[in-house]
């Protein structure tokens, strides 16, 4: 059963479907090898497929090659079971079917083994190409080289390893497709093995379906069709056409043919439907967000945490990492503070600052094209260390795999990095990094940072210049919608001048009137951030991180958004551990003297919101020097907080000296219950409600149609043309049939008869008639006023003379509003009619256009 | 209440249901139980047509065509038509006068307001033309003079389906000529009886006076010229004869001459009917009198054993009607 035309297919099919792995894997090698895969396999497939005497001796020499590890390395186990192999192979010759589906598995494997041998075990082979004992150890070790980048987020790097386990997966299903579509003739269900391989960058924690998958999705599906494509014509080539069709004659090109056109125009129909539900499917669903597939691509957030994005940027990876169902190890390490202060020790990794080319958050260490060595310790901008507000703290890190070109996540602000993992140090933007080339595995550091712990007295006094490097790179916000982000920067922060406190007026109306949610339904355009503040008030910790940034800026504060990690979770020894879930975004803000000062406007504690995150005591607590809290505002030294303001004033004070009570349970309590509310939403009353639209629709319509039928006539000749349809709806409602053909007289003659009518009934029906023959025929009119109640009469009449089922399809589900989606779904179809016309067109003209096969 | 476009359309039309059932009283009087043959033939004189009555021998055509002719008072001549009949013994001949030393032209029978050419497949070709000329055009022209019909002027060709020595087929062009082919049939058991009766002892057609005059049929002809056929009839009355020309169980279609004598027919039937506009009804009424005969079936329907009859009902049962 030699069939190449389908091999070829279904070897196409599965080279398309491999590009979806392109969402996961980077480069390109894996690609080329997995096709080379194919195209072997293919072969397989065809040695197998050939007759039984070629097909048995390929199969003979495939396994005599790939066996040779097992007869030469095992002893003689190895060399009888090897033997045994090769004998079930030949034995194939004779035709036997249990030999011969031996020989057809052991084919594909074998031809798959010896092709992963060559690629990947080419040094420990025999004359490069045989396998030994050696090279499959080898193959069979590579993978588990390959397990800590399959741990890191996608794409992943394709190493070696990598690249072996991708094409041995690829090799595995063209085995499968192969056999199903080509051995089997099954090309539909050679789709399953196809979609296997498309599951592969679905089920790895992707986040949206991105516009690159989506195009590798419908090469995949071209790929499929392609297959199924082929499969029909062999079909037909082999036992002709299986639907009997009426034959065209005339066509454009000359040629008499089957007409498929019907058959066409249903493919086309089901194209149609399919794609319209695709679309209105999870569009309608209340909890899906499907890819907005018309947005403007690179719009105003980029990487900042609108909604979606199609960038892998820090900010996007951190809802990845928050989402992840089981917590994954980033990092543990131990640290000489106190619990209490290192609980509030973050630990920062990319530093973002705002581009306003680009109008997005963008990785500032991204434009580290050089790599110093800095001189140690490390004299961090505006951080004046050994200060009485900078406390050495040592930090020991020990990070399980430390992907390459990112940062090491450290405390804020490192002046010094030892250990062995501290080989490749960097500097950029005032801060001292690890930034390694390669992959580091079990890397240790040993961090020494001034930490800051300023007091909000100290903070608030400050009045230090402001370094003009800093204000020029950090303090300017020219994106979407900035006036009216500033209106609501000052709203907010009303009546004060000092930054400290519009800081703190920030932060505390973000953890006031905002919820934490993973899920914060934003638009996924440029302006997403003042929908977040305006309307939505739901987020984690990036759009929290972000519009405090943005807003601070707007209030005169230079900013930037950290990424990185919280404290963690402290274990039982002392050690602090670090999961993905404690994956963070804070906003930072520069204070001349203290450097970059951590603000937290993202809602804290496992049950509101961030689990592990804090906000920083110096804006909780009141750290007033030796000024003792007194509850009086007004007798505080703090001058903003004048006597007779607002009520934002009033919470100012509220703010320094009940800070921890007015961290609002009331208010924040609520708007935690309705966040764990909403995220709670129970989904099933808008199925519910939804579900009783849809059965109630066709009632519904027959309503509305009924109304506007009536209510759109005005003229005696309308009327009665109005009465004609209701008549013909409410015929068609009690499953009384008419032909097309029938005139007004007649189908007064049937309806009588098949309906029973009695004689009153039967006249309303005959003035109905009489009035639509006058106005469809005549010149003149009959008065239409009484049409209304004629058909009326003829409706009870006719529901009075039907059966309980009849009468209730009538009213739930009237056939007429049935049969006019019916008839406006088959318009729609008919729309797409012009193919039909124009394809012979097309095919002759193309044909004209091609050279001309030499006869 | 109806409003009315004109009060004279409305009498004339009383008038001519009214004309209308006396002639047909007077028809029916003669040739019992056949009042759907009557009104199409009534239909044909009021809509200036020609009918072709094809039917078995003594069901009864003659008959009709002289009742029909003596119920309105007019001239009726009858051509028994043989092989041997010559063009000009229909149309008249010019004969030298020995008086007045000139040709003086002697009318023949096709002078006459009902003309009954009985057989007219008995007729050659030649003299079959020279009939359909006249009855096309209304007028007789011999040796270069051109003689006008009067109207009303109908010709009721009879003919018999049953293959015969001696008959030359009406061709399809002449076919085409007739407004309608229609047949009696066979009375039914009481008409028969009550045929039997009347008959027997005296003749009804001696006794049969008169109705109406040529003059009043001449009036009532151009009131059914007034009846209304609106945009979707007319539009219907193509579809059915487009229908039959796509139609791929037919092998020749209806022309537009037929689409032009259905219309007319449909006016002269709703006229009948007392009103002065055409309905759907009216069509499909006609649709087979006026189409069949000038319809060829394909060799599939033939082998089918399919009639043109029958191919054109279902065309009809099929149509959609038009709408406004």
């Amino acid at each position: 059963m030699m069939n190449h035309r389908l091999t070829a297919a279904a070897a196409l099919a599965t080279v398309c479907a491999s590009f979806s792995l392109f969402a996961v894997l980077s480069g390109a090698s894996w690609l080329i090898q997995g096709i080379g895969a194919i195209v072997l396999i293919a072969l397989a497939g065809t040695l197998t497929r050939a007759a039984t005497a070629p097909a048995a001796i390929g199969a003979t020499i495939a396994v005599l090659i790939a066996s040779v590890p097992l007869m030469v390395g095992f002893g003689w186990a190895g060399l009888i079971g090897g033997l045994a192999l090769i004998a079930v192979a030949a034995l194939s010759a004779t035709g036997n079917r249990t030999a011969r589906g031996f020989a057809m598995l052991a084919t594909y494997c074998s031809f798959l083994l010896i092709y992963l041998n060559i690629l990947f075990a080419d040094a420990h082979s025999y004359l490069w190409v045989i396998p030994s004992r050696a090279s499959v150890t080898h193959l069979l070790r590579l993978p588990s080289q390959a397990s800590p980048e399959f741990h890191s987020s996608p794409p992943v790097t394709a190493t070696r390893p990598v690249d072996l386990v991708a094409v041995a997966g690829i090799g595995a299903v063209a085995i499968i497709v192969d056999y199903i579509a080509v051995r089997l003739r099954r090309p539909a269900l050679a789709g399953l093995p196809l979609l296997l391989l498309f599951s592969v960058p679905v089920a790895s924690n992707l986040k949206g379906f991105s516009f690159g998958q989506s195009i590798s999705f419908a090469i995949a599906v071209a790929g499929y069709l392609t297959l199924l494509s082929t499969d029909g014509r062999q079909r037909l080539r082999m036992w002709g056409r299986l639907v009997t069709v009426r034959r065209i004659t005339g066509a454009d090109d000359g040629v008499t043919g089957p007409d498929t056109r019907d058959l066409a125009a249903t493919g086309r129909r089901v194209g149609l439907a399919a794609i319209c539900l695709a679309i209105a499917i999870p569009i309608a669903l209340p909890t899906s967000k499907p890819h907005d597939i018309f947005s403007k691509l690179g719009n105003g957030t980029g990487g900042s945490g609108g909604g979606s994005s199609d960038e892998t940027s820090p900010l996007t990876d951190i809802q990845q990492d928050l989402t992840e169902g089981k917590p994954l190890a980033i990092l543990s390490y131990t640290t000489s503070e106190d619990a209490q202060q290192a609980r509030q020790q973050y630990l920062g990794q990319w530093v973002m600052n705002y581009d306003q080319a680009s109008q997005s958050w963008e990785v500032d260490y991204g434009k580290a094209q050089s790599i110093l060595p800095p001189r140690m310790p490390y004299l961090v901008p505006g951080v004046q260390a050994g200060t009485t507000s900078t406390n050495s703290v040592t930090t020991s890190l020990d990070i399980g795999l430390q992907p390459a070109q990112t940062p090491v996540p450290v405390p804020y602000a490192p002046t010094r990095i030892t250990g062995p993992g501290a080989k490749q140090l960097a500097e950029e933007s005032g801060t001292l990094m690890v930034l390694a080339d390669d992959q580091q595995k079990n890397m240790r550091v040993t961090v020494t940072s001034e930490v800051t712990d300023p007091t909000a007295t100290q903070l608030y006094d400050d009045a230090q210049l402001m370094p003009p490097s800093i204000q020029n790179a950090f303090g300017n916000y020219k994106g979407p919608d900035a006036s009216q982000l500033r209106s609501i920067a000052y709203k907010y922060t009303n009546g004060t001048t000092d930054p400290f406190l519009e800081a703190i007026d920030l932060q505390n109306w973000f953890r006031a009137d905002f919820a934490y949610s993973l899920k914060p339904d934003l638009p996924n355009t440029s302006g997403w951030l003042l929908d977040f503040l305006d309307k939505g008030r739901r987020g984690y910790c990036v759009q929290f991180a972000v519009a405090f940034a943005v807003l601070a800026r707007l209030v005169g504060i230079p900013s930037r958004v950290v990424v990185g990690f919280t404290a963690g979770t402290q274990s039982a020894d002392g050690t602090w551990q670090v999961t993905s879930h404690d994956a963070h975004a804070w906003p930072e803000l520069f204070f001349p003297g203290f450097g970059w000062v951590r603000f937290e406007p993202t809602p804290a504690g496992s049950a509101v919101g961030q689990g592990t995150a804090e906000a920083p005591a110096y804006t909780t607590k009141v750290h007033l020097g030796a000024v003792t809290p007194t509850p009086s505002p007004s007798s505080s030294t703090l001058p903003s907080t004048a006597p007779g303001k607002t009520s934002t004033d009033t919470l100012k004070g509220c703010h320094f000296l009940h800070a921890n009570a007015c961290r609002n349970p009331g208010a924040g309590g609520q708007s935690a219950a309705s966040s764990a509310g909403s995220d709670d939403f129970p989904i099933g009353i808008p199925i519910a409600i939804v579900a009783v639209l849809l059965l109630a629709s066709p009632a519904l319509g027959r309503w509305v149609t009924r109304r506007r039928r009536w209510m759109a006539s005005s003229t005696d000749s309308a009327l009665a043309l109005a009465a004609w349809s209701e008549l013909h709806d409410d015929l068609t409602d009690y499953g009384i049939d008419t032909l097309p053909s029938d005139s007004p007289r007649t189908t007064v003659i049937r309806v009588a008869e098949a309906a029973h009518l009695r004689p009153v009934p039967r006249q309303a029906l005959a003035r109905i008639a009489s009035a639509v023959e006058r106005a469809q025929y005549s010149l003149a009119t009959l008065p239409g006023a009484r049409l209304r109640t004629d058909v009326a009469a003829v409706r009870k009449a006719l529901a009075s003379n039907a059966t309980t089922p009849q009468r209730l399809r009538a009213l739930l589900l009237p056939p007429s509003t049935v049969a006019a989606v019916v008839g406006a779904l088959q318009s729609a179809g008919r729309a797409t009619s012009w193919i039909d016309s124009s394809w012979p067109t097309m095919r002759h003209q193309f044909r004209r256009i091609l050279p001309h096969r030499a006869s | 209440m109806v409003t009315h476009t004109g009060q004279s359309a409305d009498r004339s039309l009383d008038e001519l249901v009214d004309v209308a059932r006396q002639v047909s009283a007077a028809v029916q009087s003669v040739i019992a139980g056949k009042p759907d043959a009557v009104r199409l033939a009534l239909t044909v004189l009021l809509a200036e047509g020609h009918i072709l009555i094809e039917d078995v021998p003594g069901v009864g055509k003659t008959m009709m065509a002289k009742a029909l002719a003596r119920s309105i008072d007019c001239s009726v001549r009858r051509v028994q038509f043989t092989p041997d009949l010559l063009p000009s013994d229909i149309t008249g001949v010019s004969a030298f006068n020995q008086e007045i030393r000139e040709f003086e032209f002697k009318p023949g029978p096709i002078f006459a307001n009902v003309v009954l050419g009985d057989e007219i497949n008995r007729a050659s070709p030649k003299t079959q033309s020279a009939l359909l000329e006249s009855m096309e055009e209304r007028q007789v022209t011999v040796d270069g003079t051109t003689y006008p019909l009067s109207p009303p002027f109908m010709v009721i060709a009879t003919q018999n389906p049953v293959e015969m020595e001696g008959t030359y087929p009406l061709p399809e062009a002449q076919r085409d000529r007739f407004m309608i082919r229609l047949s009696i049939g066979y009375p039914d058991r009481d008409s028969e009886m009550l045929m039997l009766d009347s008959h027997g002892s005296s003749e009804p057609l001696d006794d049969l006076k008169p109705v109406a005059q040529a003059s009043d049929i001449r009036a009532l002809v151009a009131a059914v010229r007034e009846v209304h056929v609106s945009g979707p009839i007319r539009q219907y009355i193509i579809d059915v004869v487009t229908a039959t020309r796509s139609s791929a169980e037919l092998r020749l279609g209806a022309s537009p001459r037929a689409a032009l004598h259905l219309m007319r027919a449909s006016r002269a039937y709703a006229a009948l009917d007392g009103r002065d506009f055409v309905i759907p009804d009216d069509v499909q009424a006609l649709a087979v009198p006026v189409l069949a005969h000038r319809l060829l079936p394909s060799t599939a329907a033939m082998v089918g054993r399919e009639l043109p009859d029958q191919i054109l009902t279902t065309i009809v049962r099929r149509l959609p009607l038009p709408s406004r």
